[in-house]
C-alpha cells in the first residue's frame, strides 16, 4: 500500500540512537516562536519573557502585533481606598476582556497595555483620591489613543483645594476631574512632554486653572459674560486672529505653550474686548506675575 | 499515483499524491516541475528535493499526513476571549506527539513550517505551548536549553513589568 511505501524507509532506517541525536538547544525561528507565544496565556508568556532577552523581545512583539488594530476602547474605573480594586476592560468589535486586578496590578496592566497596543479610545474614570489621580496622570505619556477621556466618578465634586476641570479637548479630555493643585502642576508638566505637547489643548474654562495655579498668572478670569473683567498678560500670552476674529489664546511658559481654543465666535469677541479694555491694567500687573519654571528646572 | 520525495540525507520516500499535496511547499515544487496527478511519466521521472528535512523527521511528517489525508480543511478559529490563539489538538495527535522530546518536536515543527503543513504546524505549536504552560522561567529556560543573558537588574525590571498578570 501507499502507506506501506511511505513508512518503509522509516522502519528500515530508523534507529533509536540516530533518532535521539537531536540537538538539545533548538533555536526556533522568530516567526515560529511568535506563533507559540500567541497561544500562551498572560502568566506563561510573562514567564517565557523572563528567560532571556530574545524571548523578552519576542513576547513584547507578540503582545503588540497580536492586539494592534483590534482594540477600540479601554475602560478603567479607579476607586479610592487603600486598595484600588477595579477592573480593566478592553473591548473591540469582536470581543471584550475584563482583567481583575488589585491597584498595582491594574496600573501595571494599564501601562503595559498602553505601551504595547494601539487603542482608539481611552476612557478612564477616577475619583478624587490623590493616589488615583497621580497614577492616571502618570499614565498619560503612555497613552497613544486618538481619543482619551478622563472623567471624575462623582459629577458635582468640588472642594476648596480642588480645581474643577470641565469640558474636554481633542486628544486628552478631562471632565470635572477635580484635580488637587499639586496634581494639576504635574499634569501640566506632563503635557509639555514632546509626545503630547503638540496635541494638548485646553478649553477656555480650563484655562483659568492653568493660568492661575500652574502658570502663576494672577487675576486671570475668563467669563462668559462680557460685563466681567478679564486680566491677563500679553507678555505671557499670544493671541491669534483669523479674519479679524480671535481664534486662539496661547499661554506661554518658557518654551511651552498652552493653547486656549476659541469655543464660540462670541467667546472670541469677549476675549478681544477684554484684552483691549484691560491692557493698561495688565501692563501694570505684569510686575506681579511670577514666572513658573517647568518642574524639572525648579530648585 | 505516487510522488518521490528526497530528504537532506538522500533518503527517498515514495508517497501518495494526496499526501504530497498536503504540503504547500511540495505542491508548489510539483507545479514548477510540471508534475501532475494524471501524468505518471512526470511523477516517475522526477523527485522532489527537500534539503531542509532529514529522513527521521520526514518519516514522522508522513505518518502524520497519512492519518490526516482525508480530513476536511479546517476553518481558521478566532482568538479566544483572552486574546489567545487556540488550536484543539485531537486525541490521535496528542498520542502521536506525546513521546517526542522537546528538541525533536522543534525539529518536526521546523519541518512542518518549511513544508507548510498547517495542521501539523498548529498541532506542534499548541503542544509546545502546553508544555510551557504552568512552568516557571527557569524551567522554561531548561526546556529550551537557554542560557539566560539577562542581568539581575533586567530580570527585576521584567518581573516588575509583568507582575500585574500574576496578581
Amino acid at each position: 500500500s501507499n502507506m506501506g511505501n511511505a513508512l518503509r524507509p522509516l522502519r528500515s532506517h530508523k534507529t533509536e540512537s540516530e533518532y535521539n541525536e537531536v540537538e538539545k538547544c533548538i533555536m526556533l525561528p522568530d516567526d515560529i516562536m511568535l506563533r507559540i507565544i500567541r497561544m500562551l496565556g498572560l502568566i506563561d508568556s510573562a514567564n517565557l519573557a523572563a528567560t532571556c532577552s530574545r524571548f523578552y523581545c519576542l513576547e513584547t512583539r507578540a503582545g503588540a502585533s497580536n492586539i494592534r488594530e483590534e482594540w477600540e476602547t479601554i475602560e478603567v474605573d479607579i476607586y479610592s481606598g487603600i486598595v484600588l480594586s477595579k477592573d480593566v476592560k478592553l473591548s473591540s468589535t469582536r470581543k471584550r476582556i475584563i482583567m481583575h486586578s488589585n491597584s498595582l496590578g491594574t496600573l501595571r496592566a494599564l501601562r503595559r497595555i498602553f505601551q504595547t497596543t494601539a487603542i482608539k479610545n481611552v476612557n478612564i474614570k477616577v475619583n478624587l483620591c490623590e493616589t488615583a489621580q497621580r497614577s492616571v496622570i502618570d499614565l498619560i505619556p503612555n497613552i497613544g489613543a486618538a481619543e482619551t477621556k478622563i472623567t471624575h466618578k462623582i459629577k458635582e465634586f468640588s472642594t476648596d483645594n480642588t480645581v474643577p476641570l470641565i469640558g474636554g479637548f481633542k486628544r486628552v479630555g478631562y471632565s470635572n476631574l477635580g484635580l488637587v493643585s499639586g496634581e494639576m502642576e504635574r499634569l501640566y508638566d506632563i503635557s509639555k512632554s514632546p509626545s503630547i505637547s503638540n496635541s494638548f489643548f485646553l478649553p477656555l474654562t480650563d484655562a483659568v486653572c492653568f493660568a492661575q495655579i500652574v502658570m502663576g498668572i494672577n487675576h486671570c478670569h475668563f467669563y462668559r459674560i462680557m460685563a466681567h473683567t478679564m486680566t491677563t498678560s500679553r507678555e505671557r500670552g499670544k493671541v491669534y486672529y483669523t479674519g479679524g476674529t480671535l481664534c486662539a489664546l496661547v499661554l506661554v511658559d518658557g518654551d511651552h505653550e498652552t493653547i486656549v481654543y476659541r469655543s464660540t465666535p462670541k467667546m472670541a469677541k469677549i476675549i478681544t474686548y477684554n484684552l483691549r479694555r484691560n491692557s493698561a491694567f495688565v501692563r501694570k500687573g505684569l510686575t506681579r506675575i511670577p514666572y513658573v519654571a517647568p518642574r524639572h528646572q525648579r530648585i | 499515483p505516487n510522488v518521490k520525495l528526497v530528504t537532506s540525507d538522500n533518503e527517498e520516500f515514495v508517497v501518495d499524491f494526496r499526501i504530497a499535496k498536503m504540503s504547500v511547499t511540495v505542491s508548489r515544487l510539483m507545479e514548477a516541475m510540471n508534475m501532475s496527478e494524471t501524468d505518471d511519466a512526470s511523477l516517475l521521472s522526477n523527485s522532489i528535493p527537500l534539503p531542509n528535512v532529514t529522513k527521521a523527521v520526514m518519516a514522522r511528517v508522513i505518518e502524520w499526513c497519512e492519518k490526516h489525508k482525508n480530513d476536511e480543511p479546517k476553518e481558521e478559529k478566532e482568538n479566544d476571549k483572552r486574546g489567545r490563539t487556540t488550536h484543539v489538538v485531537s486525541d490521535w495527535d496528542k498520542e502521536f506527539l506525546k513521546n517526542d522530546e522537546f528538541g525533536r518536536l522543534c525539529q518536526l515543527m521546523g519541518a512542518a513550517n518549511y513544508l507548510e503543513i498547517k495542521g501539523l504546524f498548529n498541532d506542534i505549536s499548541q503542544t509546545i505551548a502546553n508544555m510551557i504552560h504552568g512552568k516557571k522561567s527557569d524551567e522554561i529556560a531548561e526546556m529550551f536549553n537557554i542560557h539566560c543573558d539577562l542581568t539581575e537588574a533586567e530580570k527585576k525590571e521584567i518581573r516588575k513589568k509583568t507582575a500585574w498578570c500574576e496578581d
